[in-house]
Order: structure tokens, then sequence, then C-alpha cells
């Protein structure tokens, strides 16, 4: 029998790549019985899911207009850009 | 919607204007994922700077902005590794010490620890919508930077696992360590930041 600790890093695994057969078996029989192990799982999933949606959107875009680059900033790129470009 | 708002002219403007045409948009992308305002700054610079070096590589197809945005997403990238890399080197074999880094989550013989029983029970998806980015942000800092290099490149940057192992100089299973362990703090983080704030 395989810990939370183990269960749970078979977990992360599988949400970056699809785990060997043997091993989606054990974790699944696991969590059904283990709602600890469950909702760590859940929770990773619905995170996973929110960033992608967030990236997806063009991040940024949801912020309000009025962020933007300060006047110096913009002063000292152009220079930046001045002195390179030519 | 915005390509359709571009004419002819926006398509390949002279760099000089780059800066007010461009540079807030790009801005507010860099700061969406540095968070820090001089990060941000940083990373649109260097964007504009490789865009003058490299203009006559823009083909035309697609807009001018998307172009240099392409760069802004190499760029930040490349900084998070470089601030990766300049991280106290005690804090990187700190966290690169993988035989005990779940002690806080897990007793000894691999249970739960009580603790973190009542927050893990706790649905995420109960953060509304609204507070879920301002306390996400604010636990994704918190993590050891390398953790938070880690989850960021994967997660926001949508890099495989290869890429980032070579771009923060880590084996795999240093990698699969840090994404867990950053998994594993940012939920609980996350939870304890909103059942602090609803009580």
């Amino acid at each position: 029998m395989l810990s939370c600790k183990e269960i749970t890093k078979l977990v992360s695994k599988s949400l970056d790549r699809p785990l060997p057969p043997s091993k989606r078996i054990i974790v699944w029989m696991h969590l059904q019985m283990c709602r600890l192990c469950s909702a760590f799982r859940r929770d990773q999933i619905l995170l996973k899911e929110r960033i992608a949606q967030e990236v997806s959107r063009e991040s940024g875009k949801e912020m309000p207009q009025e962020v933007t680059l300060s006047a110096a900033a913009k002063q000292r790129i152009t220079k930046a850009m001045d002195s390179q470009g030519s | 919607m915005e390509r359709s708002e571009l004419t002819k002219a926006d398509q390949n403007r002279d760099p000089a204007t780059w800066v007010d045409t461009y540079g807030d948009a790009l801005f507010r992308y860099a700061l969406s994922r540095l968070r820090k305002p001089e990060s941000a700054e940083e990373v649109v610079q260097q964007t504009f700077l490789a865009g003058i070096q490299h203009r006559h590589q823009f083909s035309g197809a697609g807009s001018q902005q998307g172009w240099l945005m392409g760069i802004l997403k190499r760029k930040i990238i490349d900084f998070v590794r470089q601030r990766d890399r300049s991280a106290q080197p005690a804090a990187r074999a700190e966290t690169l010490d993988t035989r005990d880094s779940l002690d806080s989550f897990f007793d000894s013989s691999g249970k739960w620890k009580q603790n973190v029983r009542e927050t893990l029970l706790e649905p995420l998806d109960s953060v509304d919508r609204q507070e879920f980015w301002p306390i996400f942000h604010a636990c994704l800092k918190s993590l050891p930077e390398r953790q938070s290099s880690a989850f960021m490149l994967r997660e926001m940057e949508d890099l495989d696992s290869g890429e980032i192992c070579k771009e923060l100089e880590i084996s795999a299973s240093n990698l699969w360590v840090l994404l867990h362990r950053a998994r594993l703090s940012l939920a609980n983080c996350m939870k304890r930041h909103w059942l602090q704030e609803k009580a």
C-alpha cells in the first residue's frame, strides 16, 4: 500500500503526463477511499484550469488601462533604443 | 477583434513609435507575469531592443504587436531563469534538497498531517474569481524562488519539462519535486488566505 505522500506525488506527475496503467490503477483505488488525496487532486486540476484560462486570455488584458509604463520608464527605454538603433 | 482594427500602417511601424504604441500593452503583460514594475520595465526594454535588432525578421504576417509579444514571452522566460540563477546558492541547495521537503504536509508514515487536513478539505473553488488572482500571486511569491520559477515556466509559460530542466539546469527528478512541492504549498497557502479573509 502506498502512503498518501507517495500517492500525491503520482497525482502531481499525472498532471503533466499520463501515468503508466499499473500506477493509474493504484492511484484510482487510493482516491476511491481517501478524501484527502482526492481533495488534493481536485484542487490541482482546478488550479491548472484557472491558470490555463487566464493565460489564454493573454494576461495583462484584465489589468486596468491605467496601468501603464511610467513616463520616466518610457523615456529611459526610448533612450536605450536610440543609442542602439542608430 | 483587435486584428481587424489594425490598418496597414499599424503592421509595420517605425521603432521610434513603438514605446508609445505598444509599450503599455507589453508592460501590462510583463507585469502580470513578473509582478514587479521594475522587472516588467526591464523586459519591455529588452524586447524593444531585440525587436530593433531583428526587425528584418518580421515577416509582416500577423501584427507587429503580436510579433513583439512573442519576443516579450521569450524575454520573460530568460528573466525568470536569470533571476533563478542569481538566487543565493544556499537557497538553491536548500530547495533542491529533496529528502525531507514534504515534512510540513506528511507525517513520518506518509499520512497527511492533522493540521493540514482541514484546510485541504476546503474546496479551492470556493475562492471567488475576484480574489483568486491576487491570492494566487501573493502565494506564488511566497514560495522559494526555485519552486515559483519551475511552477511559472510549467503552468504559465507552458514549457515542457525538458525545456524547464534546461532553463533551470536541474534534473527531471528535481523538477518533479519542485513542482510537486510548489503545488502542495500553493493550494494550501491560497486556501489559508481565503479562510482568513472570510473569517
